[in-house]
């Protein structure tokens, strides 16, 4: 195939993400690279780095060096105290607004209702109305099958009805780039397969989404490239029939035996 | 009368406590080290004082203090309006107990709640606006409320300085006419209806505050 049309800048890219915990060093260069539409998936036994490394992606944690592209745009870092710190705190905003980030502990606000929470975001940073905000976190709601419960507030919810608000929440902003962080961790079994339907479907409309996962048998499925994290490594590397088929890695291969 | 003045200065010195502990609470969290130890000298000095001494000499000190700065300014000297000079007095009090009801109601805020509006690109005023505080509040309230009838209280102090509140017009109704009993139950009784209707207050105030939360059984 000829090479004639310029390449499209990925919709993320992270090149030598280094991360010091005081003398540990937890991420040692972890880099990604996500074209739109790709989903890939961040595997590993835990204290491997997958989740420190995925929330350095918006800046939750500092990261000592390296670099983030969002479609193109490097986020512009300076050195800080603790590590690498934004040189404009608008830009992070920026970034951070068009990264839905979902955790793996809900973090519904608590004061708020299910309607209220979806809409926050959008009334607040994307400036919407609040008519045209409710309409749309109300269609959101609907896709994740809560929109009956657009009023109740997050504690009066299970735990997989609060993470598919959660969901929702991070859809209503539009981002380009979904970061799930171990979302289906915290559930009672029973609940897993609710929140993993949901991101199914964003996977299959193609959504670009980094994933941090226990769950094997789902990565497997829905990604288009699976990282297999050691000691703040990247070990392994490749489309999921590789990593998890036929690993080059003693290691990956090992750590895949033992979760299946 | 009395009682119309102890409340002026009980609702002005609240208000400025409040102020003065919401700005103290996220400076001693958020703030730099010269701010943090400006503020622990502050919050411990005023706490280990009594009450009675500090309005003495927050009040005749003051007064003293604001004369020689007149003085030297070439101004007259001047008498301090006592409802001023109270209100500031115990709001200065006050401030020093609500930094640390505030702190630790700052502090019982789950971090994941402030999270979730960083990650989504909400600026840091924005967050202190709509999660934190909201979310802190219902934490203070308790705190708050004790703080709230330690003022209505600590006004009669103020009758040490001459401050005509309801304490003192007492005393002095009583003495001019005998009736000792029946002004001291009246104040007293007067005192005790002001804490019934802020105590009503502050129920409603908390059940709205915590709405969200399942009552814990």
């Amino acid at each position: 195939m000829p090479d004639a049309t310029p390449p499209n800048p990925p919709a993320i890219e992270v090149r030598a993400l280094h991360k010091y915990f005081g003398t540990a060093h937890v991420l040692r260069g972890v880099g990604v690279t996500a074209q739109d539409g790709d989903v890939v998936s961040l595997i590993g036994s835990s204290g491997s780095g997958k989740s420190t490394f995925l929330r350095c992606i918006n800046m939750l944690e500092t990261p000592s060096s390296g670099q983030i592209f969002l479609g193109g745009e490097e986020l512009s870092l300076k050195p800080g105290r603790a590590g690498l710190m934004p040189r404009d705190r608008r830009q992070l905003e920026g970034f951070r607004a068009r990264l839905g980030m979902v955790f793996q502990s809900f973090n519904l606000w608590q004061h708020m209702t299910v309607l209220q929470n979806v809409i926050e975001g959008p009334v607040q940073i994307l400036g919407l109305s609040r008519a045209e905000a409710t309409e749309r976190a109300e269609a959101h709601l609907a896709r994740v099958g809560l929109w009956e419960k657009r009023d109740a507030y997050p504690a009066y919810l299970s735990g997989g009805q609060q993470q598919r608000v959660a969901i929702a929440r991070a859809l209503a902003m539009d981002p380009r780039v979904m970061l799930f962080d171990e979302p289906t961790s915290a559930l009672d079994p029973e609940l897993v397969g609710e929140v993993l339907k949901v991101i199914r479907e964003l996977a299959d409309e193609g959504r670009t989404m980094l994933l941090v996962t226990h769950e094997m048998r789902f990565a497997r499925d829905v990604s288009s490239k699976v990282l297999y994290l050691h000691q703040g490594q990247i070990e392994e590397e490749g489309p999921p029939e590789q990593v998890f088929g036929a690993p080059v890695s003693d290691r990956c291969r090992a750590f895949v035996a033992s979760v299946h | 009368m009395g009682l119309f003045r102890t409340i002026q200065i009980a609702v002005g010195a609240y208000a400025l406590g409040l102020l003065i502990g919401l700005f103290g609470a996220l400076g001693k969290l958020h703030g730099g080290p010269v701010l943090r130890w400006g503020l622990e000298i502050y919050t411990t000095v005023i706490r280990a004082i009594p009450e009675l001494v500090l309005i003495l000499l927050l009040y005749y000190a003051g007064t003293d203090l604001l004369n020689v700065l007149r003085e030297s300014l070439g101004m007259e000297r001047t008498d301090i309006n006592g409802l001023w000079a109270g209100i500031y007095v115990i709001g200065l009090v006050q401030g020093a107990y609500s930094t640390e009801v505030f702190r630790g109601a700052f502090q019982a805020v789950p971090h994941g709640q402030v999270e979730a509006g960083r990650a989504m690109g909400l600026r840091p005023f924005t967050v202190l606006r709509r999660i934190t505080l909201p979310i802190m509040l219902p934490y203070a309230l308790p705190g708050l409320s004790n703080l709230w009838l330690i003022t209505t209280k600590d006004t009669a102090l103020l009758a040490v300085v001459g401050f005509s509140e309801l304490a003192l017009e007492t005393k002095q109704a009583a003495g001019a006419t005998r009736e000792y009993f029946m002004f001291y139950m009246v104040a007293g009784a007067l005192y005790l209806a002001l804490t019934l209707v802020s105590t009503l207050g502050f129920t409603l105030l908390e059940r709205r505050l915590r709405r969200g939360q399942p009552v814990q059984t």
